[in-house]
């Protein structure tokens, strides 16, 4: 259970706000819209609309901080390297020089704008994920893709597929961790030495895993026939649900922030 | 009730065809309990699907016929008619929660909203599972997560249920839990009942029990009935219940004495014999 604990990123956090009874599909069309106001800014000033919105978003929400902040965990190693990257490998202004390390204004600026893209994008896909069920985000992935269904993407299937993939999630990293503890107990050692060896140590626990992932598959695609699934046909929705007044809210708020990234690159 | 006429299966393999079942003759009554026994290979699971209707015989034929109407005679649809409850929990639960993994047959069959909550509710509340309506499923026991298969096979109605070794990964505790829930069901529901296993203390509640054995039904009769035939229990290499091997053993001695299937039943023979 270890394995599963330590990601945060696409976890669920069950709640009653207007934020988790807000439409998926809002919630996805505005997620999209904000992330495309991160790349459109220029400047880091320029994130202050997203960063409000998502402040009042995580507020509303009453999900803990420390969520998020767990959220950044696994990128944390990225942001460190870019930051680091842009720091010193900038060409610019010198304001700190030793031997051939040099860092610059530029650098600087860069860096502080890159690390405000990466936080951001990584927040908003948080407040997503944990603001949702799985099974509504992927109805709302297949609700997005439904346009892409009449030149013959199968959008239904592939939103079942993500769907499947979620809910397996616990169930391989819980079956990795028994992998692992069976090859220990035989003596393996796993995650030790330099990294060839370290990847090759990793051998014996991949090939049990995707063969009972191939086994796991094939009875879950008998499972899913003898509960009357056939790849194609028609199904009706277990979530139902109307446009709301919030729903409303949000898309407003969006259009709002994304505007106003638009707006203060184009003119200020 | 669901008929079994001649009924034979093969299958193609780069060695040639081989015969998984070979004219299996069956009759499954309304409300009944029924149990396939076997050796590993002998054909119970691909029986199961062929009852379901997940698979099409090769020859012969899987009818379901109702008891109202005898003119009525149609081919089993999976889900529907026969439901199927298969032996890893963990691979038959498809989706997040428990409460959208019951509704998964019911989307399939197009069912309308209203209905489906009803039947969501309904079969979560048959298993006793409400309180974890919104838990995933890898938070469940096996006998928990046995129970929502059950469940999500309950809610699309089915007129039969069939059990394929459905316990055998639980232990002893979960394993007589959903054993008690399944008889629940046959009594409160009128639900038939087919148990494919090979653990014969199970197919001791069943009317009737068949033992295949290479593909071919080697028997088709009473627990007590075919436990006490002794060809069929080597030929089907049945471990039979220790009441039962001790009940021949005290055979050995005292011929006059019964072939006892459960440890109530030794205990008030050997009382009768003292």
């Amino acid at each position: 259970m270890a394995l599963s604990r330590s990601f945060v990123l696409g976890q669920h956090y069950p709640g009653t706000s207007v934020v988790h009874r807000s439409g998926a599909l809002v919630k996805l069309v505005s997620t999209i819209a904000l992330m495309i106001g991160v790349f459109v800014a220029t400047k880091t000033v320029q994130y202050i609309p997203i960063l409000l919105l998502l402040v009042v978003g995580i507020g509303v929400s009453r999900i803990p901080l420390r969520f998020f902040v767990r959220g950044l965990k696994p990128i944390l190693f990225l942001i460190v390297l870019t930051v680091v990257v842009q720091i010193f490998f900038t060409p610019g202004t010198p304001i700190w020089q030793f031997w051939f390390v040099r860092v610059t204004r530029e650098g600087l600026g860069l860096a502080g704008f890159i690390l405000c893209r990466l936080v951001l994008l990584t927040l908003v896909s948080v407040l997503l994920t944990a603001s949702t069920s799985p099974i509504e985000l992927t109805d709302a992935v297949s609700d997005l893709l439904k346009p892409l269904s009449y030149i013959g993407l199968p959008s239904a299937e592939i939103a079942l597929v993500m769907s499947i993939a979620m809910r397996f999630v616990p169930t391989i990293l819980e079956e990795t961790e028994r992998i692992i503890r069976a090859q220990v107990s035989r003596g393996a050692r796993i995650g030790e030495g330099n990294l060839v060896v370290r990847m090759k140590s990793f051998i014996p626990i991949l090939i049990p895993l995707f063969v009972s992932s191939f086994r796991r598959a094939d009875d879950l695609a008998v499972a899913m026939e003898a509960r009357g699934f056939r790849v194609g046909s028609p199904r009706t929705r277990y979530h139902a649900r109307h446009f709301q007044s919030f729903d409303a809210c949000i898309l407003l708020g969006t259009a709002a922030a994304l505007s106003g990234v638009i707006l203060w690159r184009l003119f200020l | 009730m669901i008929r079994l006429d001649k009924v034979s299966y093969q299958i193609e393999t780069s060695a040639g065809a081989v015969q998984v079942l070979r004219d299996i003759d069956l009759e499954l009554p309304d409300g009944s309990i029924s149990a396939i026994v076997g050796p590993n290979g002998s054909g119970k699971s691909t029986l199961a699907r062929l009852v379901s209707g997940l698979l099409r015989p090769t020859s012969g034929s899987v009818r379901l016929l109702s008891d109202v109407d005898t003119q009525t005679v149609m081919d089993v649809r999976p889900g529907l008619d026969v439901g199927l409850v298969f032996q890893n929990p963990d691979n038959q639960l498809v989706a997040t929660t428990v409460e959208d993994d019951v509704a998964f047959g019911l989307e399939n069959l197009e069912l309308p909203h209203a209905e489906m909550v009803q039947r969501v509710g309904d079969a979560l509340h048959l298993l006793g599972l409400e309180q974890f309506r919104d838990y995933p499923p890898h938070r469940l026991s096996g006998g928990q997560k046995q129970k929502v298969a059950i469940a999500g096979v309950l809610a699309m109605k089915p007129s039969f249920l069939i059990l394929d070794e459905a316990t055998s990964l639980l232990d002893p505790t979960n394993r007589r839990e959903v054993m008690q829930t399944v008889l629940r069901l046959n009594n409160e529901l009128g639900i038939g009942i087919v148990i494919v296993t090979h653990l014969l203390d199970e197919v001791l509640v069943a009317s009737r029990v068949g033992v295949l054995a290479n593909g071919v039904l080697a028997a088709w009769d009473s627990p007590r009935a075919v436990f006490s035939n002794q060809t069929v229990v080597e030929l089907g290499g049945l471990v039979l219940p220790l009441s039962a091997r001790a009940s021949f053993l005290m055979q050995e001695r005292w011929t006059d004495f019964p072939l006892c299937l459960t440890p109530e039943e030794f205990a008030r023979a050997t009382c009768q014999l003292i």
